[in-house]
């Protein structure tokens, strides 16, 4: 049987920051083995495919919904499995988590502590930033040792005057949508379709660390789909995956799991994982938009397609009680169907944290191939702060000339953020996997990604994750 | 029941069926001509300049796709029932898809790019669609460098 120094499963954010930190630090003559269940669909073929021409490498791409089996009608779970991941699909929001998200149970008594704190991680931040070439503001509500690779993208006159009144709480989104030219990368215009980006603009695996790919140590393989790991004891051997239909085994020394919270769950599960926690916690963030309506402040001159992360009711002893909430200030071109007020309103979303609950879940289903999805409904947490969403609302507005507030009152379907189903914790009996990624039971064997976070926080995850995968492969390696 | 309350009953029923049957399937390309002429009324737009994108919008399907049926049944239903006095429940997902079939229109306009201006002459420019022409957000800094 093929034996490998590391088999690495995914392509994504999780995998390809793992393996640029490995591929630093390991022997040229290192063998890797990458396994990624889709194909490679190059951003020319997206781009053809999104200006309404025929692609038939796009239509060869595994669609997202063939993957797993979701029982929740109301709860959409959306990424993408192919090379890259979803650096395919992201927006490229690059928030960092605040350093009391490390510790929302010993300060505010909620969900579940890191075991890691802030100061531990801000190294890998910064390492993950230049590798993103993230553009961001001077200052922040979170402390930085260096200041962001590229100048942060431009407020709208409606977020200066946010930002007047509130500092550093309310800041240029920190993104990685380039606002310079940067490698292959070309600066964003505001095109507003990050999915995918126009001007290919924003980092995607495939414009920056395709390179890695190419590494002569490491050999990758398509449309292979990890099921299981071959087990001895409380050793991992190798993986079983399935090509073209076929079955095949390969060993190695070190495995490390990249695919998803959810599919990373589901491998474990397959392959007999017994740690009580594995599977259980799914959750991600909970959206939903407001509009304001201006007597007389036109909302214009940002760009990128969120100019701003507002702080007010994020951090604080409200997390006692109710959910944190990141505010996101949208720049698509919306309007106000009113003449000579058309431009004069501003559509803001309110992303509130949430918390795992081990009824929402991955579990096996009858396809050995296809996880379930179990989501019975986010917790109270969120629900009290949405019911106080309105009056926050109210507050930290009210010194703007606002005519009137709508908001949406419903939740979006999806925050594309898949979070904490093999949790990251000091002990197995709280969680899966240990400060450095490695599973609890398995000693060989990372788990990598959005599934490792105790707690979620509003933020979004992909930089963090990003780090953690860093911090890993750094601490080990 | 007297034979003139019957037939009141009956004749009001056969009303609301035959009013109710003519919203539900109103060409959903007439009622977006309609809500475009009615919200850009103080605009200096002809009507051929909403024809020009109507059938631009026909020919890419971007109407129909941009909103799904259940969005396009409210719409109809709002724009022909509400009044100032009286509005279906679902208001504000009204207003906003509203706006959206209006902010559509004249983003294929040279209105934005003029800035607003109500007295010059909106013409139809092409399908706002930012894959064939990135960078056309009109109210990002491209436009507004100084605001």
């Amino acid at each position: 049987m093929e034996k490998f120094d590391l088999i690495l499963v995914g392509t994504g954010f999780a995998s390809s920051f793992f393996l640029r930190k490995y591929l630093e630090k390991s022997p040229l003559d290192n063998r890797v083995l990458v396994l990624e269940r889709g194909i490679m669909c190059p951003y020319t073929e997206r781009l053809k495919a999104a200006g309404g021409k025929q692609s038939d490498i796009f239509e060869k791409r595994v669609k997202t919904g063939d993957t797993f089996i979701n029982d929740s009608e109301d709860k959409v779970w959306m990424f993408d499995p192919n090379f890259g991941g979803s650096s395919n699909c992201w927006t490229g929001c690059t928030p960092r988590f605040l350093p009391n998200d490390f510790k929302i149970k010993s300060l505010y008594g909620m969900g579940q502590d890191w075991p890691i704190s802030y100061d531990e991680i801000e190294p890998y931040y910064t390492q993950a930033e230049e590798i993103m070439m993230i553009a961001g503001p001077e200052i922040t509500p979170f402390p930085r040792s260096k200041p962001y690779p590229l100048p942060p993208q431009t407020l709208s006159s409606v977020d200066k005057l946010l930002q007047d009144k509130y500092k550093e709480l309310y800041i240029s989104q920190p993104t990685a949508r380039a606002t310079v030219p940067t490698g292959k990368r070309n600066a964003c215009c505001t095109s507003a379709v990050c999915g995918l980006c126009p001007v290919n603009s924003k980092f995607t695996i495939e414009n920056t660390l395709d390179y890695l790919y190419a590494d002569k140590r490491v050999t990758i393989r398509y449309g292979s789909q990890v099921h299981h790991l071959l087990t001895e004891n409380d050793t991992i051997k190798g993986v079983a995956y399935k090509y073209n239909g076929k079955d095949y085994e390969v060993n190695a020394e070190i495995v490390a799991l990249g695919a998803n919270a959810i599919f990373n769950a589901h491998i474990l599960l397959n392959s007999g994982d017994t740690n009580p926690k594995t599977g259980k916690g799914l959750c991600e963030q909970r959206g939903t938009f407001a509009y304001l309506y201006f007597k007389d402040i036109d909302n214009v001159g940002g760009s990128s397609i969120i100019t701003a992360n507002g702080y007010m009711l994020y951090d604080g002893d409200h997390r006692k009680n109710e959910a944190a909430c990141i505010i996101e200030s949208s720049n698509i071109p919306f309007i106000r169907n009113e003449p000579g007020k058309w431009r004069k309103i501003a559509r803001l979303k309110f992303v509130f944290e949430d918390l795992p609950d081990d009824n929402n879940k991955v579990v096996l289903s009858d396809n050995f191939l296809k996880p379930g999805v179990q989501y019975a409904k986010h917790t109270s947490y969120v629900d009290k702060a949405m019911k106080n969403l309105k009056g926050n609302i109210d507050k930290i507005f009210s010194f703007l000339p606002v005519e009137k507030i709508e908001m949406d009152g419903y939740f979006q379907k999806s925050e594309y953020h898949i979070c904490s189903t093999v949790r990251m914790s000091d002990s197995k009996e709280e969680g899966v996997v240990d400060k450095n990624l490695i599973h609890h039971q398995y000693r060989n064997l990372f788990i990598l990604g959005s599934g490792v976070y105790p707690s979620i926080t509003p933020a979004n995850p992909t930089l963090t994750l990003s780090a953690l995968s860093l911090m890993a492969a750094d601490k080990i390696f | 029941m007297k034979r003139r309350n019957f037939i009141w009953l009956l004749t009001t029923g056969a009303a609301g069926v035959a009013a109710g049957g003519y919203i539900f399937f109103e060409n959903f390309e007439v009622l977006v001509r309609k809500i475009i002429i009615k919200d850009t009324s103080s605009l200096s737009i002809s009507t051929e300049e909403i024809d020009k994108y109507l059938l631009a919008s026909r020919e890419n399907k971007s109407l129909v796709n941009a909103l799904p049926f259940s969005n396009q049944q409210l719409l109809k239903w709002h724009y022909h029932f509400d009044n100032p006095l009286f509005s279906l429940p679902y208001n504000t997902k009204y207003e906003i898809d509203r706006s959206r079939i209006v902010g559509n229109f004249l983003l294929s306009t040279d209105f934005f790019i003029n800035k607003m201006d109500a007295t010059t002459p909106v013409k139809y420019i092409g399908i706002y669609d930012p894959y064939q022409k990135p960078c056309s957000n009109p109210f990002s800094n491209l436009f507004y460098p100084d605001a």
